[in-house]
């Protein structure tokens, strides 16, 4: 069978990223209405005051009125994608904030946190696989497969709050809630704090943003961290057999040269995988480790709105980490076909 | 009872705990079960009751780890707190592992395309963040033990069928299965007679990671207040509480993080145990 050229296989991939989208906001969507106890029954209820049941009813209807609910479900369907489409995501029930606004703040916050948590995973895991392969059988690698089995789905509530009670509350090295200390003077141009301190020219920024986003990151980066070292260490004793590392030593290569320009290269795929793979959850730890962290990400924005029963916060935060997800995931699938000229021609 | 079936089950002789490093994890497992389900007979505290005395410390007579922010016995808080946690997520892992192994017994089992669909979708809902759709659906249907149990264990469940589907393939292709199905047994009666009792040692060592990962998510939304509602002493739900105290009481946070961190990783290594065992 003929294979399909690059540029149609990159075309495939970026048509296929709206219609992922579509289906996973209109699972949003129906999550949001079809399930029993509507926004209207919770918002209605008051909060904590004792209303009588005449009270309650005329409270449903005039919220279902005013959120649209009392349409037939077909038509607040086709609003809500018309809103969508237009970028319209409504605004917060508090303060009216339009989320559209909310979602500007927090998605930078939370897009820094899992890069770097991935890029923490990375190094952590590629340095133990490599390490536990090359010294195969002996307790380096057994110690190192003992943490990778540790750390498979460790809570990250649980291990978020033991590393703020550990650096930040017993060794007092790290700060313990929230992104930048509010002492700081920063004028967000573009939320990215990293791009903000190049853009505005103020290094300054830069030790801070990194003290109170290490914990975070560092605590979303352990479980991926184990499978990392796993698969590379599996396919790095793959490699090690291969003939072309043989080729390698036979013509002389130092050990190291041999690990970095052959073998390493070669396990690059399967870890784009994992991170591919592992993304998701990674997001998913994310809204957590937020919470956790009083860090002003999606996360917290999501958690925060589904306590407060603030529907349209809700809706927003669960959409724009369902826009995040479909994105890495495109760029997993292009990623391959750099690392992997054999996917690009038959 | 077919010859063949009996054999594939060498996975039950000794499949776990062979050496006495691989039996902690069983014991700590098992200490923990045996306090949710006993502890409470053991404590005479009363884990909701609210006193005047506030904050404790650890080793107060009368209060051996101290008292939370509302007078209430901790010691008793987290014994009381196992029984809530480990019943979601034991009852979460038992909805996963009926819906993923059938799921993906069927599709491993009819092959072609029915396979190529289920294990699509099943391929995506695995990378999708299913806490976010947990977080989303007991919020949506308000927290309590229907909701958390339904809502983790179908998100744990395509885990689980891809682990079925590869394994029931690779079965469905042997010699004992061909022959039950050329000797007339019908479809479902060969799934069930036949191949699940020659995947379930395989499928049992992925049960108890998942059930690790249960463990995880249950606490998880406690402490994120979408699980088990207080008053009910819950270890995710009192680390939440505690945090408010973490300079002045730090016990209040760490004891019932650690607990819920020694309950994950116990699982964990008891399934990594029971796979070494199976293969």
């Amino acid at each position: 069978m003929r294979r399909s050229r690059p540029a149609v296989l990159v075309a495939r991939r970026l048509l296929a990223v709206p219609v992922v989208l579509l289906a996973l906001s209109t699972a949003v969507f129906l999550a949001m209405r079809l399930l029993p106890g509507s926004p209207a029954t919770a918002l209605s209820a008051g909060g904590g005051q004792t209303l009588t049941a005449a009270e309650l009813s005329a409270n449903q209807a005039r919220v279902s009125q005013a959120l649209g609910l009392d349409q037939p479900i077909l038509t607040q369907y086709l609003r809500f994608l018309g809103d969508l489409v237009r970028l319209d995501l409504g605004s917060s029930f508090y303060g009216s904030n339009s989320v559209l606004g909310l979602l500007a703040g927090a998605l930078p916050a939370t897009i820094e946190l899992t890069l770097l948590a991935m890029a923490i995973a990375v190094l952590l895991g590629v340095v133990s696989g490599v390490v536990a392969a090359l010294r195969k059988g002996t307790w380096i690698d057994a110690s190192a497969r003992t943490v990778a089995t540790v750390s498979f789905s460790l809570p990250w509530f649980a291990l978020g709050v033991l590393g703020v009670v550990v650096f930040g509350v017993w060794l007092r090295w790290l700060p313990v809630i929230g992104r930048l200390p509010n002492a700081l003077d920063y004028h967000p141009t573009t939320n990215f704090v990293l791009l903000d301190a190049i853009l505005q020219d103020r290094p300054e920024l830069v030790l801070p943003w990194l003290r109170y986003l290490i914990l975070p990151a560092t605590t979303l980066a352990l479980s991926m961290a184990g499978f990392i070292t796993r698969i590379v260490r599996a396919s790095v004793l793959e490699v090690l057999g291969d003939d072309f590392v043989r080729t390698a030593r036979m013509k002389g290569l130092a050990e190291g040269a041999v690990v970095r320009r052959h073998v390493l290269r070669n396990s690059w795929l399967p870890i784009v995988t994992v991170l591919g793979l592992q993304f998701g959850s990674l997001l998913g730890g994310s809204v957590i480790t937020e919470t956790v962290f009083s860090y002003p990400g999606v996360g917290s924005l999501l958690v925060k709105g589904v306590l407060q029963r603030d529907y349209p916060v809700v809706q927003g935060a669960a959409l724009a980490i369902a826009l995040l997800f479909t994105l890495v995931n495109v760029a997993v699938d292009l990623f391959y076909l750099v690392l992997d000229p054999r996917l690009r021609k038959g | 009872m077919s010859e063949p079936a009996v054999l594939g089950r060498r996975w039950r002789a000794r499949a776990f705990a062979r050496s006495w490093p691989a039996a902690i994890p069983w014991l700590v497992l098992a200490a923990l079960v045996l306090v949710a389900l006993a502890g409470p007979l053991l404590v005479s505290a009363d884990p909701v009751r609210q006193t005047n005395q506030t904050l404790l410390p650890i080793g107060t007579p009368g209060h051996l780890l101290g008292t939370d922010d509302l007078g209430r016995d901790e010691l008793a808080r987290l014994v009381y707190g196992a029984r809530p946690l480990l019943s979601v997520a034991f009852l979460a892992t038992a909805v996963a592992a009926v819906f993923g192994t059938g799921i993906g017994l069927v599709a491993g089992f009819a092959g072609g395309r029915t396979e190529g669909a289920v294990m699509r979708f099943v391929d995506f809902a695995l990378a999708f963040p299913s806490i976010l759709l947990v977080i989303l659906v007991v919020a949506a249907a308000g927290p309590g033990t229907v909701s958390l149990v339904s809502a983790i264990g179908v998100s744990l469940a395509p885990g689980l069928a891809r682990l079925a589907r590869a394994l029931s393939a690779r079965e469905a292709a042997r010699d004992y299965v061909v022959a039950a199905r050329l000797g007339g047994t019908r479809a479902p009666r060969v799934m069930v007679r036949e191949i699940l009792p020659n995947i379930a040692g395989p499928m049992l060592a992925q049960v108890v990671m998942t059930l690790s990962v249960a463990a995880g998510y249950a606490a998880g939304l406690s402490y994120l207040g979408l699980g088990i509602q207080p008053p009910t002493p819950d270890w995710g739900y009192m680390v939440q509480a505690g945090q408010e105290f973490l300079f002045s009481a730090p016990r209040l946070v760490v004891l019932p993080a650690a607990l819920t961190l020694v309950l994950v990783v116990a699982c964990n290594f008891a399934g990594d145990d029971l796979r070494d065992g199976l293969v």
